[in-house]
């Protein structure tokens, strides 16, 4: 109930001395229904930074790093730089390939093909992933059709693994997280003022050109935004690696999940998910600051 | 706004926008392709996953329509019900979200103030979350609180998903409009809330409704938070399909799939028509 | 309780008392209808594996309990034992259900963290047919129920004939392609033990089986999460053998011809079994008296040989009643071919090694 009350914040009498407010007030004050929400979530946050200093068996009176110190030895440490390192790939190749989409979607004048080409990124997220990893199997699995047809052209002896190992995964991985690519690239090539492109065009710079050096720069912010949501997505992925590494790819997110269950060991658990958390949030962090930067550049250049 | 758009008409059929065009689509058809075969199943004639199919039937669908019509007295709940909860978490999701993010988006975009680093971490913390911690969690935090949630914290929880997408949805509706509308509102005479209220929020409605409809979609597909949160009574169509499909699977859940890809497509379809050539904002 | 407590596994000598007229005896299925009045309209919430397993339980144990009762069953087949136990943990003192059935680890979890409460064996009359080792699990916190039976599985198109040993799974001109059991499932803490043993080790001495385990890195294709995938892979030709797996995983795909689909039971080393139970949470919802009695329904002779000739899991009453047309199978596990030769699961010895086999497991077969 309290939220309802706090969604309607111009009824309530507050606003009449809003004047003297702060702006710092003010905005906190706007804030204030999503912190409600947000407060659980802190609240969560904080649980499992609790239970991260805990012990097994006693999550909420024990207290020791040695969760912690575990995540130094070369089985954690080994299985963080292999998430971290398929994160990036795969936030790599899904920028790369989204690219081209994302120009052609803000470009794109067919409403019924804009329609289309949405349905086609947002899907391969939201469609349950055990049921994707059947198709994946036919398509690409050992007498999947890709192997029958390589087979058939007489290209390979024997059929290629394409599942169950690493590549598999990163296939997954830039499956399922290329919306969150898509997108913000999208966005901020049509903001990119078609009066630009004109320009340039008119300067007698060829369309590749003109992509290459006029809208590809200026929208370097939606770029690095998709990267970065892409690498925070797929560093804590969990379901692709079950499913498309065949257990045989052990990132981290996996490895927390067995600490959950079976093995009940909550601490190893959270202090395997604060890492996560923490080092996901520095490298947005840090991306914010870079895509900052560099909107304000491009707003002073205006 | 004809004549840019003829000027757009102009602009991208060239080489690089064919190429483009033609690569991306390529790309699109790679990326749902398992849904693609998926949707194939569900018309084979086989009990098998032979693909492609030896024969094509209606077989399962009619099976899974005598799912839905008639629920196995063995199962917990019906597909119905699952549907039915489903809907109603989706549609409260959308209403909560929608209505604590646009306030949070004018803070975002309108306000210089302290703190603003920290409100932009914390509203793309439930990005960064591994979903499994979150949903233990989550669960540790509500089994705390001293009365009893069932829907409704399925409902917070997806507020709390929802929330980054749709307020970067606000926030970009709210760039666009740029302040000097607002300004222009007061110089008229009008209070800085009917400001807001009869000048900004109008102004913001296509992005507002896109945010709704993300947090629908985010909503309505959400899997992993919410096996953590449901209970006995209930379950969502997710929870339902995995109850269906983790260890034993029949052609039927290819039909049940195929009905949700046709609810998301539409869903989506809405979502690009409401926004236009504004297009989502992520 | 006093076998629980050893830290070694039992091998089952036991001869159970086997009544070969109990199984030839033809009674009516759903022998009493509607008996016992004293629980119709009343509610029972169970919470049981989403697999065929669970399937098999609704039908053969909750609906002819319905039938015999008048009560009523509602029942989440969400679990897949591990999340399972997650939930219920965090889940604490509000538990959703009356009986929940799942494997033996999960429930020595649940009876440590204080949730479970210890059953009245009295009030289980059935308990009297099924054999000591088999009646009580998790510290007496678990009432046995099924025992789960891990075979080999293997491609009736490339093996002529069931192997007869596991060392046939290092067996690279037999069968090339092979699958085994994910990390964080029991069998493969089972297989870490017979490959030590094969090696010449035991589970005290478990480094000659890491090692032995190591052989097979190149051979193997997949730790089989999702049995549906294992069984479309045996069906392409694409998988010759694998396990430890149960067969229960399979019950459709094993009587489908199309799938080449063969498992045994038949290895010289004896088979491994985990028993799994049903067990009762503290403050629960429903009626004490229902769950007792669904307890011990599920026990019954009757029901105990329906489920194993439904998905080829062993029964734990020793009168368990199988049909003379289902004896002939391969699959399906009598009661004294499991007096005979399983080989149950040590979950407290397991508990002290489970975190580290898990790492070791894992690191040798990455990819």
């Amino acid at each position: 109930m309290e939220h309802q009350a706090l969604t309607h914040p111009q009824s309530v009498a507050p606003m009449r001395s809003r004047r003297s407010l702060s702006p710092t007030a003010r905005a906190w004050f706007f804030l204030s229904p999503s912190m409600l929400f947000l407060g659980v979530l802190i609240a969560a946050s904080l649980l499992v930074l609790r239970m991260s200093v805990g012990t097994k068996g006693a999550e909420w009176s024990g207290f020791s790093l040695a969760s912690y110190g575990q995540l130094l030895e070369p089985y954690y440490l080994k299985s963080l730089l292999l998430t971290l390192r398929l994160a990036l790939i795969s936030a790599v190749i899904a920028v790369l390939l989204a690219i081209p989409v994302a120009y052609t979607m803000s470009r794109l004048a067919s409403p019924l093909l804009r329609r289309v080409f949405l349905a086609a990124v947002l899907l391969p997220l939201l469609v349950n992933l055990l049921l994707q990893s059947y198709g994946w199997l036919v398509i690409l699995g050992p007498a999947g059709m890709l192997n029958q047809a390589l087979i058939g052209l007489g290209l390979i002896k024997r059929p290629i693994m394409l599942l169950y190992n690493q590549n598999g995964v990163l296939m997954g991985l830039v499956q399922t997280a290329f919306p969150l690519a898509v997108l913000p690239i999208a966005s901020a090539m049509r903001g990119v003022a078609r009066s630009y492109e004109e320009a340039a065009a008119t300067l007698g710079a060829s369309r590749f050109q003109v992509f290459r050096q006029v809208v590809l720069p200026m929208s370097l912010p939606g770029i690095i935004t998709g990267a970065t949501l892409v690498f925070a997505y797929n560093a804590s992925s969990f379901v692709v690696p079950l499913l498309l590494g065949g257990r045989r790819v052990p990132m981290l997110a996996v490895m927390v999940h067995d600490q959950i269950a079976p093995l009940m060991n909550w601490p190893a658990a959270s202090a395997a998910g604060v890492v996560l958390i923490v080092t996901t949030l520095l490298i947005m962090t840090l991306s914010e600051y870079f895509t900052g930067r560099r909107r304000r550049m491009l707003e002073a250049s205006q | 706004m004809s004549v840019s758009s003829n000027k757009r008409q102009a602009l991208l059929p060239g080489e690089t926008g064919r190429v483009a065009g033609l690569l991306s689509a390529f790309i699109l058809l790679l990326a749902v392709l398992p849904i693609l075969t998926m949707i194939v199943m569900s018309f084979s004639g086989a009990a098998n996953l032979d693909f492609p199919p030896s024969s094509y039937s209606l077989q399962w669908y009619r099976a899974a329509w005598h799912t839905f019509v008639s629920p196995d007295a063995s199962d917990v709940l019906s597909l119905g019900q699952a549907m039915g909860t489903s809907l109603l978490v989706a549609c409260l999701t959308m209403i909560f979200a929608t209505l604590i993010a646009v306030p949070a988006a004018y803070a975002l975009t309108r306000c210089e103030f302290r703190g603003k680093a920290v409100a932009l971490q914390l509203m793309s913390l439930p990005l960064v979350f591994p979903m499994v911690v979150l949903g233990l969690a989550l669960l540790l935090v509500f089994d705390s609180l001293p009365f009893q949630m069932t829907t409704s914290r399925l409902v917070i929880a997806h507020v709390i998903l929802a929330l980054p997408f749709v307020v970067k949805n606000c926030t970009a509706a709210m760039l666009g409009i740029g302040s000097e509308v607002e300004e222009a509102a007061r110089m008229l005479g009008a209070t800085p809330r009917r400001a807001i209220v009869d000048v900004v929020v109008p102004l913001m409605k296509s992005g507002i409704l896109a945010g709704m409809l993300l947090a629908f979609i985010v909503s309505f597909n959400e899997f992993t938070v919410t096996y953590f949160l449901y209970t006995i009574d209930v379950m969502t169509v997710p929870i339902w399909m995995y109850s269906r499909t983790v260890s034993s699977l029949d052609p039927t859940v290819f039909s049940f799939a195929v009905l949700i890809v046709l609810i998301d497509f539409v869903l989506i379809w809405a979502l690009e028509k409401l926004v236009g050539e504004g297009g989502v904002s992520f | 309780m006093g076998e629980h407590d050893l830290n070694r596994r039992q091998f089952i000598k036991t001869a159970s008392v086997v009544s070969v007229a109990a199984a030839a005896m033809s009674v009516p299925f759903i022998s009493a209808r509607a008996s016992d009045t004293r629980f119709v309209g009343k509610t029972l919430r169970l919470l049981t594996w989403s697999d065929d397993t669970g399937l098999a339980a609704l039908r053969n144990i909750a609906a002819t309990f319905e039938a015999k009762t008048g009560a009523k069953v509602i029942a989440d087949r969400t679990g897949s034992t591990s999340e399972m136990v997650a939930k219920l943990k965090a889940g604490g003192d509000r538990p959703q259900y009356d009986i929940i059935t799942l494997a033996g680890v999960g429930a020595e979890g649940l009876a440590a963290a204080g949730l479970l409460e210890k059953p009245d064996l009295n009030r289980i009359p059935n308990l009297v047919d099924v054999p000591a080792q088999y009646r009580t699990g998790a510290g007496g916190h678990g009432i046995g129920y099924l025992l789960w039976c891990n075979s080999l599985v293997y491609s009736t198109r490339t093996l002529k004939q069931a192997p007869d040993s596991y060392a046939a799974l290092w067996d690279a001109e037999l069968a090339p392609n092979i699958f085994l059991p994910p990390p964080n499932w029991t069998e493969a803490m089972d297989l870490i033990i017979i490959a030590a043993k094969l090696a010449g080790g035991d589970e005290h001495n478990i480094e000659p089986g890491f090692k032995k385990l190591a052989e097979l890195k190149d051979r193997v294709m997949t730790l089989g999460e999702n049995p549906n995938q294992i069984a479309e892979l045996f069906r392409t030709g694409s998988l010759d053998m694998g396990g430890l797996y149960a067969p229960a995983f399979f019950p459709k795909q094993i009587r489908d011809p199309a799938y080449g689909l063969g498992a045994t039971f038949g290895m010289k080393e004896g088979f491994y079994t985990d028993l799994m139970l049903s067990v009762m949470p503290k403050n629960r919802p429903g009626d004490t008296d229902l769950a007792y009695a669904f307890i011990d329904h599920s026990l019954d002779p009757l029901v105990q040989g329906k489920m194993a000739e439904d998905i080829f899991n062993g029964p734990v009453n020793a009168k368990a009643i199988i049909s003379s047309e289902a004896r002939k199978s391969p699959y399906i596990l009598t009661p004294e071919q499991i007096a005979d030769k399983a080989i149950m699961h040590d979950n407290a010895f397991l508990a002290t090694v489970h975190d580290q086999w898990i790492r070791r497991y894992t690191e040798i077969f990455s990819s």
